[in-house]
């Protein structure tokens, strides 16, 4: 299982871009008003920064992955809890991503069945996925699936442009002021920061010299294509209406008309942001698997699908609303994994990290 | 312990070998009528077989054996018989000399001959179209090539067909085809590896490539899965293709097949492998990628920019092959919202007397339209215009007139036909007409979502098989940009300056860069 460089990239870019268009516009929104774009902008310079910290640490070690490094730099006990934050973070969040994704391709594109249908589908995907690809058919399904869902952005962006207001983007930072702009930032900011899986990802790099470059570009190219859609939202739809709206992206979609003749693709929408959340699922998936494989030291990871599976199945049942998933999203995610896992424990990583090279090198 | 109880012990019994294990390596005798003896229990029942003794003074000097059909027995009598039998045994150059070095002689310039000296090579000789010779006296023979087997001419092959192009396609004969490639790389690098598989057909097939542009390794894969197959009789080259390929159980071709020797060229100047087997005009070409299927070597033949263009349409066609069903009745069935406004009208209306749901009208027609192809394809070529002239009945008017089925479901189904045959490889149309069906299942049941669901599932699969070590999907995933130009267009050919990087290697160039024509290079200044 190896990965490229330009996997990297695409891995990056379909990661992030699905996710934070559906769910991060709204309730920025509602924080920063029309100034949600700068928000938007400031999350994606931080986001690079977080990709390009847990990318440099890392390269510590291009050949372990975080399971291992962790206790290599910290020592058997102080590493395991580390990985547990990690692992508690992945776990976690595939549940609430595997539930958000049957909730909303319910309400939008097929009311009939009932979520378990969808959840198993999605499920016999993920297995598929990981058992015969690992992370390198992961890899390459993104490779198919990213050219994709930027040419439906830019299609987006293109027929939504009559549509624009310009006058909704006034006025510029009065209205909300540097807090409210701060507290937008967060929300993009926790979801730009799950590019921390590059600290995993990179153990499986055939050059891991290229992983900065590509994993930087991935997240810049997904935070510009991200900043674009929130200004066209803006731009459509006016601040007001959109903070209430709880999915505002795919109402833009469902502005759309064109000769009144293609309408109505907010469903064409869903199919694409579809492709970003299998990405999205069966990278966590896969890291899940692995990673546990790698703490309880098991040496064939792919029997831990077996478990892990059906454990998946009963979160994404049990989560009980999609608004717990906002309030999972608002709570556990900015305050806890933002902090501990995406910029804290990467640091601590680093910083340890290098200072160990630096006293190995003065010690010879 | 129960396992290795259980494990199958590997399987020598009673293998089938071409003769008889008795007469393993056993030499000649030098009694002709011992020979004769054994060569006809041998032969026993074979009545194609010539035994022909030649005698001098009364006594059989010489047994000439060949199996009739297979010699060419005009040149064998203008060739050996006439002269000995007209001007008697010749006598050598100089005093005593065997014999069989004077027939050796006598047939230098008429064919290629072998010397032999046991059973075994004599049978494979005979068995392989030659004459046998044998004299009396003598524990040496001799193998006289005056192979004669009917051969069919070279024709225009059926399956490919070219606008522009050239017209001449592979026939049965194994030679024959290496001649058609050898006249378009007049090159020592041009090899031919023979091998024979087959233990009763001792079928020849030759490994073809050009030295130094395909790469060793792959051509070690090649050598390592042709050595261990081991089949009766190979009538085909696909008895090859199902024990060399990568994966078994998938619709798509991991190997690609072609009747014409410019592909082949096409194929070995990127650095690829065929592999020619007789008796079949179908040589093999690895690795193949998915890609390979859907270009036709007439985009190479034709201006690049209208190429480009077909290939788009190609990709769309192969799109609608898989999808346009399945996307009608998720369409209809789950989502009218995205069909205008209109033409919901006209196809709610159209629908209003059929009695089954989408999915049922589409898997019916689907099946027909199955059965009608397989029809026109096995009839006798007398009759095949009936079928289509039923065919365009039953489905095309009287069905919809009839209520059973409506006009849009018509159209539906007989554009992804049309949409399956513009496939230019034939074997990955049936590919995708295959997957077709599960997709009009998924999008039975979840409408646009199955077919998402379907969409994801098979670029797993395609994106995890791989071909001779090739991964199918190369070059979109894994991603390799500078080989995208030769996929999604047909770049010009001074533009095509590299070979394709999974066969042709990353440091290897194919032609000098700068070479597009301009008015200061082409020609002459004003």
């Amino acid at each position: 299982m190896k990965l490229s460089g330009l996997q990297i990239f695409w891995l990056m870019f379909t990661f992030e871009t699905g996710n934070i268009i559906l769910l991060t516009i709204g309730p920025v929104m509602e924080d920063a008003k029309q100034d949600l774009w700068i928000s938007y902008l400031i999350a994606s310079f931080l986001g690079v920064f977080i990709v390009y910290i847990a990318t440099k640490t890392a390269l510590l070690h291009p050949k372990h992955s975080l399971v291992q490094f962790s206790r290599l730099l910290l020592g058997k006990w102080l590493g395991t809890l580390i990985v547990i934050a990690y692992l508690i973070q992945w776990f976690s969040v595939i549940g609430n991503i595997l539930r958000e994704f049957s909730d909303f391709t319910i309400t939008i594109l097929l009311p009939t069945p009932p979520p378990w249908a969808l959840n198993q589908t999605m499920l016999f995907l993920l297995i598929y996925v990981t058992y015969v690809g690992g992370i390198e058919g992961i890899g390459r399904c993104s490779e198919v699936f990213g050219p994709i869902i930027i040419i439906s952005v830019i299609m987006l962006v293109v027929l939504s442009i009559k549509d624009f207001d310009t006058q909704n983007i006034m006025p510029i930072f009065i209205d909300s002021g540097i807090p409210s702009i701060w507290k937008g930032t967060l929300i993009p900011l926790a979801f730009f920061g799950e590019s921390v899986t590059m600290l995993m990802l990179v153990s499986f790099m055939n050059e891991p010299q290229k992983a900065i470059k590509s994993a930087v570009w991935g997240i810049a190219i997904s935070a510009f294509t991200v900043c674009i859609v929130s200004l066209c939202v803006l731009l459509v739809l006016g601040p007001e209406i959109s903070a209430k709206l709880r999915h505002p992206t795919f109402d833009v979609v469902s502005y759309i008309s064109v000769m009144d003749f293609v309408q109505n693709i907010e469903i064409i929408a869903v199919l694409v942001w579809i492709l970003s959340v299998f990405i999205k699922l069966s990278l966590y998936f896969f890291l899940a698997c692995y990673g546990a494989a790698q703490l309880f030291n098991i040496k064939n990871w792919r029997k831990l699908i077996w478990i892990a599976a059906p454990l998946f199945f009963i979160l994404a049942q049990l989560y009980p609303n999609s608004s717990y998933t906002f309030g999972y999203m608002k709570t556990f995610w900015v305050y806890y994994a933002l902090p501990i896992n995406m910029v804290g424990i990467p640091l601590l990583l680093l910083a340890i990290g290098s200072f160990r090279k630096k006293y190995a090198h003065a010690k010879h | 312990m129960m396992i290795r109880l259980r494990k199958k012990k590997h399987f020598d019994g009673n293998k089938i070998t071409p003769y008889p294990s008795t007469i393993k390596n056993e030499p000649l005798h030098s009694e002709l009528t011992a020979n004769e003896q054994i060569i006809k229990d041998l032969f026993q029942n074979c009545a194609d077989l010539v035994t022909h003794p030649i005698y001098e003074a009364g006594k059989p000097k010489l047994l000439l054996i060949y199996l009739d059909g297979l010699t060419d027995t005009k040149t064998l009598e203008q060739g050996l018989l006439r002269p000995l039998l007209y001007e008697g045994f010749p006598h050598g150059l100089n005093k005593v000399h065997s014999l069989q070095q004077i027939i050796e002689q006598q047939l230098f310039a008429v064919t290629p001959i072998k010397n032999i000296s046991t059973i075994d090579e004599l049978v494979d000789g005979i068995l392989m179209g030659n004459a046998g010779i044998i004299f009396e006296g003598e524990i040496k023979g001799i193998v006289a090539d005056f192979n004669g087997m009917p051969l069919r001419s070279i024709e225009e092959p059926a399956t490919e067909i070219t606008i522009r192009g050239p017209r001449d396609g592979f026939t049965e004969s194994i030679r024959t085809n290496s001649s058609l490639l050898r006249r378009r790389i007049r090159s020592s690098r041009l090899k031919f590896e023979a091998l024979t598989v087959g233990e009763l057909s001792q079928t020849s097939v030759e490994i073809t490539y050009i030295e130094g542009i395909a790469s060793e390794s792959l051509l070690e894969e090649v050598r390592g899965r042709l050595s261990r197959i081991e089949i009766d009789g190979v009538l085909e080259s696909e008895y090859i293709e199902e024990f060399i390929e990568d994966s078994s159980f998938t619709p798509f071709p991991q190997i690609q097949n072609t009747e014409r020797p410019d592909i082949v060229i096409a194929n070995l100047l990127e650095g690829k492998v065929a592999i020619m087997v007789d008796n079949t005009p179908f040589v093999l070409i690895v690795p193949m990628t998915f890609w390979n299927g859907l270009q036709s070597v007439e985009d190479y033949y034709e201006r690049f920019l209208y190429t480009s263009f077909i290939r788009l349409v190609r990709y769309i066609l192969f799109n609608m092959t898989m999808y346009l069903p399945s996307v009608y009745v998720a369409l209809t069935t789950y989502h009218p919202k995205l069909i205008p406004t209109t033409l919901l009208i006209s196809i709610a209306a159209a629908r209003e007397g059929v009695p089954f749901p989408a999915i049922v009208e589409a898997l019916i027609m689907e099946f027909v339209f199955e059965g009608l192809r397989e029809a026109g394809i096995r009839l006798p070529k007398a009759v095949g215009s009936a079928v289509s002239i039923v065919g365009a009945l039953v489905i095309g008017q009287a069905a919809v007139q009839a209520g059973i089925v409506s006009a849009p479901m018509v159209i539906v189904v007989a554009t992804t036909g049309i949409a399956s045959f513009a496939i230019p490889r034939y074997n990955l149309g049936t590919a995708l007409r295959l997957i077709r069906f599960p997709m009009l299942l998924l999008a039975g049941i979840f409408g646009l979502y199955g077919i998402v669901i379907g969409f994801i599932a098979l670029t797993i699969h395609l994106v995890t098989l791989r071909s001779f070590g090739v991964p199918y999907f190369t070059p979109v995933a894994p991603q390799i940009p500078v080989d995208l130009k030769d996929v999604f267009f047909r770049v010009p050919r001074w533009a095509n300056t590299a070979g394709p990087i999974f066969t042709f290697g990353r440091n290897k160039q194919r032609i000098p860069k700068g070479q597009k024509p301009g008015p200061q290079k082409g020609g002459t200044k004003q």
